[in-house]
């Protein structure tokens, strides 16, 4: 049993908070590390401690581990919670901060390493019998590979070994896009990751995507907390996720938390961690990739167990043992998570930029907000656009939808385009309440999703504030004088 | 005076004339009639318009109006008549201009090359998506105007073409 | 102020008749303005649209503020001249708003001849520029033109007024701090290159604008160097290499919101302060005027009928109302600034005389601008008015009038003949502006007696040739002179001549007196000493 009295976190924005919030309920001391530009942010004013790191870009800064070792030995944290993100998935990292004698609150290195390479954690799947989506993975020659890749089914997805988060990804429909797409694949994987190993995957057409969030302590005993359902996504990303997931018997739910809490056992997992799969419409499910971090949206799961993910992640860390048997995780009432995205949904959801010029998240008993950004900063495309996280909870999904609903309606941000309007559209869609819902979701309803027209007279009304309040238009500098003003357009 | 603004991908022209507390308000060709907007502090305000009014919330950053009206949120650009000039000439043509925000991976010209149109200049990434641009038509490069890990922001014109010579 | 009592009967058959003779000579106006501003034949228009030119009043449209007049001067210039191919003389001139600041505005017409600068259009482009430098008013060159029309040089080139004085008032603009702003939108040879390089800013269009002192065929032809427009002196050469010109557009529409973009950081003017009360439109409709204004120059009409459709609620107060009737002075608003007014009601006499000249004293004293309303055929003449002074007196009116520091504005709403027209403010008064309507005849003297007097002189000359003459060749001879006569004393000689700045509408005499005052307050009163009177 290690004690820990004070914890360093090497991310920023909400889920810097978010631990930092559980930090100080335990009582222990929080330090963070931060680029310039985070200087004002609420996490950096919220840490017990802070220390400064460079970087030639912010996202640099935060995946320099010697300055974060450094910053560990000045200030004698004993332990590191990394998040999400950055370093959270870095085998190496966590090899370091545990040669430094500090403890890295998460997984074992050796896990991390095969859990972060999709191949390596696929033929562990496959080796140990856990169900699996037809795929071919080679490093090999590219004609060997292709000829390969030809054994499965069409659709199919060229996803790189060392990737995740649906970054690099390929889709090839037709077997002449092949060459190409294995092409691109390969050369988006050694820009990304410095590795350019691919495989093919089968591609689940109108798959769900169900999770399972896992807890393991360092004594064997290993729990799952429910499972989340995370189908509605634009460019692979998550941007609404719930729990319990709709419409699931309950024998699929059983067999997909059971093998999700199989598969890091058999890794001899430690601490939290997520297990992803594909479910298909005709019933059977597949392993995805396991997440060996505390995930975004976490909150869902928190709202429905009434468990402090991140306060158990130290407790794991310290050595205690799970507080909890499995059949002691109960879940009530049904929760959403909505990520509110600085970006255009109507322009390809492309990143907006700009200063927060008001700011108002909604507040209120079912309603929990997620936030790293006040009123008045600068949205840049330096990081990741996503500005907040409203997760809701009530007793059944139709409540919930409605208290997600309000929420959204309750949030006021000027200043940067965002998809809260979009949200709202989700929400309302007769799918979406039915919980007729996959990952096909967006461009499927894209038509249905649309921003609605305006109506001439709200159209108007828009114009009209705006030029009235523009000096553009109304600059008394440009007033014109008599008696030109009361002779109109007139010619003689 | 009278000014172009975008809304939602359409252009409006936008005339207003006569005193404040008196002005008129003309869209485009159709009929002008009486608007006035009463501030009510901290970004409430309210327009009348044709006998109606509505209640809006609104922030303005420079040229660009935030409005929360009708349950959504608007976004409002008030365009410069010379660069609204400029840009119906298609004077783009001599630039590479950001589709987004983002940062720049990789550089693929130097000034001096020759390039033709849709030929590879520029690795940008945006939301975990990397995107090449690309020449918009044949000519000379004249500057690459950012360097790899740079951000940039939307309509940043990242790479120049010498000017075209008449044809 | 009281208003005038205009005691005009609407119905009256004489009333009507004079309405029906004026709405003809409006229409034909109107007609003859339309002609000239937008009549074109196809191909010249063809030939503007391949080169991707915009006319020149769809130009101004978009240069001046929406929703502001535009005052065009001198539409019909050269409508007599020239058998009517250059109409407006190929130039297109007037004030206009742009930014909230009064412009006055100097484009070429190259739908017509390419532009070409024939005598009349040089005395316009003179004209203009005069009226900046008397006003100081901000300019606007929009210069497309081809250069001098070369078969009519002698008429545009060597004299003081012709096309050097238009180079030099734009150096006197200048030195005067009045700021002139050029748009390049075709091309500037010879002396007109001088037309941007002399304002404080100059933007070129590219490929369509081009300045040089000589262009292409020229040069060719001096040294056998070969080199395209745009080479030559392009947008491009002249702002990146030689400094010409200040800026490079890619287009018309650019270029004219950059026009408007510059005018718009000028600071604004300020006016004279001159007392300014709220306006009040004219009590009795000025569309009366029509009915009012008789059908023949010898007929006769009340000018107080005319001013009550000119200022302010109709409001005048009269001065000296009792003595020397012939001349109504008093004091009115118009569009909120006093004014003082002096109108015939007949001929001058020494006590019609020495009132106006009282009148302007006071006016000159307390800053009051003048409006001129003309309808003089001339001094009283003959041994009882002689003896009594009456050239004296026509002559300390005149000293007063040519040396009043107060803006002047002339209107000639009838007759202007012989020394009346130089003591009312004529052309040679320097009124700041000037305008004709359209019924007005201008000459040195009353047409019958001069038609007899020419018609005398013609048949004398004939009989000494020994040349017999019957009745109707007699008859035809008088006809001819008199035609000629008429023509050249017509109003539209006039304003083809640029002996006026326009030729109005009498109903419009309100809209365009306010212009042209708001314009003409835009530079401090002269104080110059007075001239010696003849007392």
């Amino acid at each position: 049993m290690k004690d820990i009295k004070k914890v360093l976190i090497p991310n920023r924005g909400e889920i810097a908070c978010r631990i930092l919030r559980s930090l100080e309920r335990m009582d222990i001391t929080s330090v963070i590390v931060y680029h310039a530009v985070d200087a004002d942010t609420p996490a950096v004013l919220m840490a017990d401690e802070k220390v400064e790191i460079q970087g030639v870009t912010p996202v640099s800064a935060y995946l320099d581990v010697e300055q974060i070792i450094n910053a560990c030995k000045k200030t004698g944290a004993d332990a590191v919670h990394p998040g999400f993100g950055f370093l959270a998935e870095n085998a190496d990292f966590a090899r370091r901060i545990e040669q430094e004698g500090i403890i890295f609150i998460g997984p074992r290195p050796e896990v991390i390493e095969m859990m972060g390479n999709k191949v390596a954690a696929r033929t562990f799947c496959i080796e140990n019998n856990f169900p699996l989506a037809p795929s071919v993975t080679l490093t090999a020659q590219d004609a060997d590979f292709i000829k390969s890749v030809k054994q499965i089914d069409l659709p199919l997805l060229i996803k790189a070994a060392a990737g995740g988060g649906g970054k690099g990804m390929q889709i090839v429909n037709e077997w002449k896009d092949l060459e190409t797409a294995v092409q691109l694949a390969r050369e988006e994987a050694r820009r990304s990751f410095g590795n350019s190993e691919v495989y093919a995957e089968q591609y689940v057409e109108k798959s769900r995507h169900i999770e399972v969030q896992v807890m393991a302590d360092h004594h064997g005993n290993i729990i799952h907390l429910g499972e989340r359902e995370c189908s509605i996504q634009r460019r692979f990303q998550k941007i609404i996720e719930e729990s319990p997931a709709p419409a699931l018997a309950p024998e699929l739910r059983k067999a997909i938390c059971d093998t999700a809490v199989e598969i890091p056992r058999k890794a001899e997992y430690r601490n939290a961690g997520t297990v992803e799969f594909i479910l298909a419409p005709e019933g059977e499910f597949y392993f995805l990739e396991m997440n060996t971090r505390l995930q975004v949206e976490h909150p869902v799961t928190e709202m429905v167990t009434g468990v402090d993910l991140v306060q158990l992640q130290i407790c794991v860390a310290r050595g205690e043992s799970l507080p909890l048997i499995q059949e002691q995780v109960q879940t009530t009432g049904h929760a959403i998570e909505m990520r509110l995205y600085a970006e255009d949904p109507e322009n390809d959801f492309s990143p907006a930029t700009g200063q927060l010029l008001a700011y108002q998240l909604p507040s209120g008993e079912k309603v929990r907000v997620e936030n790293g950004f006040t009123e008045g900063m600068v949205v840049s495309s330096a990081f990741d656009p996503m500005l907040a996280k409203l997760i809701v909870h009530d007793v059944d999904r139709k409540a919930a939808l409605e208290q997600g609903i309000k929420a959204l309606k309750d949030t006021l941000i000027l200043g940067v385009t965002t998809n809260t309007d979009y949200l709202v559209r989700i929400l309302s869609h007769p799918s979406f309440l039915a919980g007729k819902v996959d990952t096909d979701f967006i461009p499927q309803y894209a038509e249905d999703l649309k921003s609605p027209t305006l109506n001439k007279e709200e159209l108007n009304m828009l114009l009209a504030a705006t030029a009235l309040s523009s000096s553009e238009f109304v600059d008394p500098a440009f007033k014109v004088p008599e008696p030109h003003c009361f002779l109109g357009n007139w010619r003689n | 005076m009278q000014r172009q603004i975008d809304l939602l991908g359409k252009s409006y022209t936008v005339t207003i004339t006569g005193e404040h507390g008196a002005q008129q308000f003309q869209v485009d060709d159709d009929k002008p009639c009486p608007a006035v907007l009463i501030d009510k502090k901290d970004g409430h305000h309210r327009v009348h318009m044709g006998g109606k009014q509505k209640d809006i919330q609104m922030a303005v950053k420079g040229e660009t109006a935030y409005i929360h009206a009708f349950g959504r949120t608007f976004t409002l650009d008030i365009v410069d008549p010379v660069e609204q000039a400029s840009q119906k000439t298609g004077k783009g043509s001599n630039s590479a201009m950001a589709p987004m925000p983002g940062m720049v991976v990789d550089i693929h010209v130097t000034a001096g090359d020759k390039v033709v149109r849709g030929q590879d200049m520029i690795t940008i990434e945006s939301m975990k998506i990397l995107t090449v641009i690309t020449a918009p038509r044949d000519g000379k490069v004249a500057t690459v105007n950012f360097e790899p890990g740079k951000t940039f922001d939307k309509n940043d014109v990242l790479v120049t073409l010498i000017e075209k010579e008449d044809a | 102020m009281r208003r005038i009592k205009s005691n005009i009967d609407t119905h009256s058959v004489q009333f009507h008749t004079y309405e029906r003779h004026n709405l003809t000579l409006i229409d034909k106006l109107c007609v003859s303005q339309q002609k000239a501003r937008f009549e074109r034949p196809e191909r010249d228009i063809r030939r503007l649209r391949k080169q991707k030119k915009l006319l020149v009043r769809e130009r101004i449209d978009l240069l001046l503020d929406p929703e502001t007049p535009f005052m065009e001067l001198s539409t019909l210039a050269a409508n007599m001249a020239y058998d009517g191919t250059v109409p407006s003389a190929g130039v297109v001139s007037g004030i206009g708003i742009v930014n909230g600041r009064e412009i006055l505005v100097m484009a070429s017409d190259s739908s017509i001849k390419g532009g070409a600068w024939y005598p009349l259009t040089v005395k316009k482009m003179v004209r203009t520029l005069d009226i900046a430098i008397e006003n100081h008013l901000p300019m606007i060159h929009l210069v497309d033109a081809a250069g001098a029309f070369l078969p009519l040089q002698s008429g545009l080139f060597p004299d003081r007024h012709m096309a050097g004085r238009m180079f030099r008032n734009q150096c006197v603009l200048s030195a005067m701090g009045v700021q002139q702003v050029a748009l390049v939108l075709g091309h500037s040879t010879a002396g007109g290159a001088y037309v941007p390089t002399l304002c404080d800013y100059s933007i070129m269009v590219r490929h369509t604008g081009g300045v040089f002192l000589g262009g292409p065929p020229l040069v060719k032809a001096a040294t056998g160097e070969e080199v395209t427009a745009d080479e030559l002196g392009g947008a491009d050469v002249h702002t990146t290499v030689s400094g010409t010109a200040d800026y490079a557009v890619d287009s018309e529409q650019e270029g004219l919101a950059l026009v408007r973009e510059i005018v718009g950081t000028f600071p604004r003017k300020t006016k004279i302060a001159l007392e300014k009360r709220e306006s009040e439109e004219p009590y009795y409709d000025p569309k009366e005027l029509y009915g009012i204004i008789p059908d023949d120059v010898k007929k006769q009409f009340d000018i107080r009928d005319v001013i009550a459709r000119i200022v302010d609620g109709s409001r005048f107060h009269e001065f000296k109302p009792a003595y020397g009737t012939t001349a109504v002075c008093g004091f009115a608003f118009l569009y909120g600034w006093k004014v003082g007014i002096i109108g015939n009601n007949g001929v001058l006499f020494s006590n019609s005389a020495q009132k106006c000249t009282q009148f302007m004293q006071i006016c000159n004293r307390d800053r009051i601008p003048i409006i001129f309303l003309q309808n003089i055929s001339g001094f009283m003449i003959g041994k009882a008015y002689e003896h009594g002074g009456i050239t004296k007196d026509g002559a300390k009116m005149l000293m007063v009038q040519a040396n009043l520091d107060v803006p002047k504005l002339t209107i000639m709403t009838n007759g202007s003949f012989g020394a009346g027209n130089y003591a009312m403010c004529g052309r040679a008064y320097d009124a700041r502006f000037l305008y004709s309507w359209p019924n007005s005849q201008i000459s040195v003297m009353g047409m019958e007696q001069a038609i007899k007097t020419l018609t005398q002189i013609r048949l004398k000359s004939l009989q000494r040739q020994g040349k017999t003459l019957s009745n109707d060749e007699k008859e035809k001879i008088t006809q001819n002179i008199a035609d000629d006569y008429m023509e050249k004393s017509s109003a539209y000689y006039s304003t083809s001549e640029l002996w006026d700045d326009g030729i109005i509408d009498p109903a419009n005499t309100r809209k365009v007196l306010g212009i042209s005052l708001s314009a003409a307050l835009n530079r401090e009163f002269s104080e110059t000493p007075n001239g010696v009177l003849r007392i």
